[in-house]
């Protein structure tokens, strides 16, 4: 396992979205008795360190289904925008009554949510189509964190 | 996006400091990390309330024995 050193360098140099939160998940798993989420945050590593080695792209299930109590309307709001190519409109998450709960606060349900809100904000016309295609992989491995795996049915 | 940016690199020493929030403190903090180039196994971090008073002091230095 590279060093927080080494991500955090690693990051420094590096174009994609995914090596940025890398590196910044890295730095609050280096004092989880300060931040907590200690799971969460090391599900977000995982799940961002998949996706810098596999080259198949990762799919949303067909159905979305939020974890545990996790509020659903944010989630399926960021789902139904990742399968519209529509990455700037989850932005406007902004304007949801209980956004304060979620963004940010000691109520926060998942820090995936705060990466995906901020990454959304990101102007993608100055992207590169590399970059485009990083920022969206790495939205939806964070969302995955927040819903419920596809069921394998027992056929497959 | 990274919230700990880099704010001074001399000498092979590079500084990071970022920003949080500590649940378990119920505080907000700033987080120092500092690098060493050469050395990559080795950080320090340090987490700051905003009290002033330090809540995490991590030195990570396994390659200096003294």
């Amino acid at each position: 396992m590279e060093s927080l050193a080494q991500l955090l360098e690693k990051s420094d140099n590096s174009k994609l979205f995914s090596d940025q939160v890398i590196a910044e998940v890295a730095c609050f798993l280096d004092t989880p008795e300060i931040y907590g989420f200690y799971g969460e945050n090391q599900e977000i590593f995982s799940q961002l360190k998949n996706l810098n080695k596999k080259s198949t792209p990762y799919e949303l299930p067909a159905k979305i289904i939020p974890r545990g109590a996790y509020p659903g309307i944010p989630i399926q709001f960021i789902a139904e925008c990742l399968k519209n190519n529509r990455i700037s409109d989850i932005a406007s998450l902004k304007q949801l009554d209980d956004f304060d709960k979620w963004y940010k606060d000691a109520t926060t349900f998942h820090p995936a949510f705060q990466y995906i809100y901020e990454l959304a904000t990101i102007d993608q016309a100055q992207l590169d189509q590399e970059q485009i295609h990083n920022l969206k992989q790495t939205l939806l491995r964070l969302l995955s964190c927040l819903i419920k795996p596809e069921q394998k049915s027992k056929a497959d | 996006m990274s919230e700990h940016s880099i704010q001074s690199s001399k000498n092979g020493a590079t500084v990071r400091v970022g920003a949080g929030k500590s649940k378990a403190n119920n505080c907000a903090t700033t987080d120092v990390i500092v690098t060493y180039a050469g050395d990559k196994a080795t950080h320090d971090h340090v987490v700051i309330s905003d009290a002033g008073k330090i809540l995490f002091k991590g030195l990570n230095r396994p390659n200096k024995t003294k």
